[in-house]
């Protein structure tokens, strides 16, 4: 039987002095200084790993004396928050529910990740992990994304990012693509004589457009964003001779034209789109998240779920991106599982402390419930 | 008069560079001080312009020399002048700084003798951009020249007959932000304008020199990846070929913004203009042209549209041609090395036959049949006084 473990008593008290810890990406002292208050907070006698990438501070915290080929489970957070107001730096409890900037994205659920880890880790027999890393924020290249090329792998990873205690398996993946037109200056009377980079351009996206129409509504399809075209001539007389486009596409799993594709392929992929002195240049991918449904981590998070609240656990699926992306390119299964609350990136930010303890006894139950005969090749 | 093209040309006035277009105009005003004539200095909207003439305060010369200074924008090198192949390279050497060049020589050339001239020069600093800043505003000032040579226009020595008439407009869209991965949240501003742009080109079916035609020249909205734009704008030039076009589209182009909600703005207009080889203030230069060059000047009607406009409605003949050259407002602009003589020649010889005031051309001949005894100056007055 699973036990009901209670969160320690100060959690709350915690919890805001690490609200109060400004760790934006602009701030690295105070990254590192919110990654060092959690680190005070693991168990005497864990692992613990320091890593540092691109001025990144993060850590891995583990049960083992040296880290194993693959941990049986990881818990994945991030301590970085978006900027915010003063006034969010200044957390606060009314009517249930903690305010402050990080407060639901995802200071908190870190915090419960970390004390679900020291009550389970000194006495399970598997090898669990606790994974903080301060760049989520601003991509994760530098803190997730950098332990995996360091060899870090589990068998099932949890992203403790928000989602209202439902359990999201499928995430899109994402595509930034910068297209890029060279034409021909001229003066516009005698346009004949030179090349409109615009037209070009234009006319690639609308090919690309007509491929991956505008969504009218939330659909699970890809979904593609013109989010910025740019012409530098602004001379109105002038033909200009290059224009550029920058495009966001979200695509999901089952889309063949992106998914597993590197980003040479991608390119090559959107080049098709292009007419003669266009091309695509590829800045950056991240891989859409996908775990089975039947996956038997994911059956055991859903159950322990709905026993705690009685209530059935939706599947849920996201069309932006959290470091589970990072997991999904390597092909380790990672489902994204947090508290309820509100007010992402907004000015109300703030977490619902009664979904905290569900959340903190689900994590607790979910690790020591670990089947023993699971791979521990330590 | 290569020296003074190269000191222009090193001014980097790309419109709208208020700091070098200072340069060059205080350039120019201490140039032809230097030489005796009297300034007005001018601004509108933050762009300098300055007449100088002959005698102080005139509004009314026989001849005014006009000229923009401001060039299309290009990488630092084109701002150094470079010879090469009998051809002067460098931004703006044909459009215009040839001109001004030229223009600077006739008036250090006559500096000794600068009272017996009714001359004018002007210079703007705006018409890259439509010149909708500086000419209307002298025209309103009251600069009444009878004959306004503007070399900003033609071909190979072909003078302006007929131009095209230019509308610019700024259409933009509204929407509404969103984060770019549920854009369906948003209402982008760029896929609002974007449909209405084929619709504008229909109403171009085809375009050539003898059509209107549209250019869309600069289309900008939003700014990182993961935001949906919630503004987009687009500037198109379109080009008209005669007065009744000019009105259609006119009424065309809001028309079509409107029902597309899309909001439209006429940033330029300038109707189209026509002026007649046989004025008798434009057939001497024809006549120079011919003499100077062994070009026939037929006329030329061009599609760029140019300060003359402004100068039209009142009755002002303009002679806008450009000497042999080419690739204007591209990356190889450049001007043929003796074309660039004898545009000074021919400038210089127009201003002794139209610009001298009738007291000292009484004394001209003589004075002139003693120094050039085969003058074409005195052949092509003659002409003139015939006419």
């Amino acid at each position: 039987m699973p036990t009901t473990p209670n969160l320690p008593a100060n959690f709350t008290n915690t919890a805001q002095r690490l609200l109060a810890i400004e760790s934006i990406a602009s701030q690295p002292a105070q990254l590192q200084a919110a990654l060092d208050a959690y680190e005070q907070l693991l168990y005497k006698g864990c692992t613990i790993e320091r890593f540092v990438s691109g001025g990144k501070p993060s850590l891995l915290a583990y049960n083992t004396p040296q880290r194993p080929t693959t941990f049986t489970a990881i818990l994945n957070g991030h301590v970085d928050v978006v900027p915010g107001t003063l006034e969010q730096f200044k957390p606060h409890i009314k009517d249930g529910r903690l305010y402050g900037r990080g407060a639901y994205d995802m200071k908190v659920a870190a915090l419960l990740l970390l004390y679900a880890f020291n009550q389970v880790a000194p006495t399970t027999s598997q090898p669990i992990a606790l994974q903080l890393v301060t760049d989520e924020e601003v991509g994760g290249t530098h803190g997730t994304a950098y332990q995996i090329k360091r060899g870090v792998r589990g068998e099932i990873v949890v992203v403790g990012e928000k989602t209202d205690l439902a359990i999201n398996n499928e995430a899109k993946g994402i595509v930034w693509a910068t297209f890029q037109a060279q034409g021909k200056a001229g003066h516009s009377a005698y346009q004949w004589e030179a090349k409109n980079a615009n037209n070009a351009l234009i006319a690639s996206l609308q090919a690309l457009l007509d491929v991956y129409p505008e969504l009218s509504q939330e659909t699970w399809r890809t979904s593609v964003n013109i989010a910025h075209l740019f012409t530098p001539n602004t001379t109105p007389n002038s033909v200009p001779d290059y224009a550029e486009a920058k495009v966001d596409i979200r695509y999901v799993a089952s889309d063949s034209n992106f998914a597993g594709k590197t980003n040479a392929d991608v390119k090559a992929f959107l080049d098709t789109f292009c007419l003669p002195g266009v091309q695509a240049n590829v800045d950056m991918t991240g891989a859409a998240q996908f775990v089975e449904p039947t996956n038997h981590h994911i059956s055991r998070l859903r159950s322990i779920v709905s026993d705690l609240t009685g209530q059935s656990v939706p599947l849920i699926q996201k069309h932006g991106t959290t470091d589970a992306r990072h997991y999904a390119a390597v092909d380790v299964p990672a489902v994204v599982f947090g508290i309820s609350g509100d007010g992402i990136h907004a000015d109300n930010e703030y977490a619902d402390l009664g979904s905290c303890i569900t959340y903190y006894q689900t994590i607790c139950n979910f690790l020591s419930g670990i089947p023993a005969n699971n791979i521990n090749d330590i | 008069m290569e020296e003074i093209l190269r000191k222009l040309v090193a001014f980097p006035t790309v419109t709208g560079d208020s700091q070098a277009a200072h340069e060059l105009i205080e350039f120019v005003t201490d140039f032809v001080r230097r030489r005796g004539m009297h300034i007005e200095r001018y601004v509108a909207n933050g762009y300098e312009s300055l007449v100088a003439t002959t005698k102080p305060g005139d509004k009314k010369p026989a001849v005014m020399l006009a000229a923009h200074g401001d060039v299309v924008k290009a990488p630092d090198e084109l701002f150094e002048l470079r010879k090469q192949d009998g051809k002067l390279i460098g931004r703006g050497v044909l459009d215009m700084k040839c001109a001004l060049a030229a223009f600077l020589q006739v008036i250090d050339d006559i500096q000794d003798d600068l009272q017996a001239y009714s001359l004018g020069l002007m210079v703007t600093m705006d018409e890259e951009i439509g010149g909708f800043n500086s000419m209307p505003q002298l025209v309103a000032e009251g600069y009444r020249p009878k004959v306004c040579v503007l070399p900003d226009g033609g071909d190979n020595w072909q003078i302006q007959v007929a131009s095209k008439g230019i509308l610019i407009y700024k259409i933009t869209a509204h929407g509404r932000s969103s984060h770019s991965s549920r854009h369906w949240e948003g209402d982008n501003a760029l896929k609002k304008l974007l449909p209405v742009l084929p619709q504008l080109e229909s109403l171009f079916p085809s375009q050539g020199k003898d059509t209107n035609t549209m250019s869309l020249n600069n289309i900008s909205g939003g700014s990182v990846f993961t935001q949906v734009p919630n503004r987009a704008q687009a500037i198109f030039d379109v080009r008209t070929v005669t007065s009744a076009e000019h009105r259609r589209l006119q009424k065309a182009i809001p028309q079509i913004c409107a029902k597309n909600n899309v909001e439209c703005t006429l940033e330029a207009s300038g109707e189209p203009t026509s002026f007649d080889l046989q004025d008798p203030y434009i057939a001497p230069f024809v006549a120079l042209i011919e003499k100077v060059t062994g070009v026939e000047v037929k006329g030329v009607r061009t599609l760029a549209t140019n300060d003359a406009r402004f100068l039209a409605p009142f009755g002002i003949p303009c002679i806008s041609f450009y000497p042999k050259g080419g690739g204007h407002h591209s990356p190889l602009e450049w001007v043929d090395v003796k074309a660039f003589e004898q545009m000074g020649a021919i400038l210089h010889q127009y201003i002794e036959q139209i610009a001298k005031t009738t007291p000292t051309i009484t004394t001209v001949p003589k004075i002139t049949k003693a120094k050039k005894p085969a003058s074409t100056i005195l052949r092509l007055r003659r002409r003139l006084v015939k006419n």
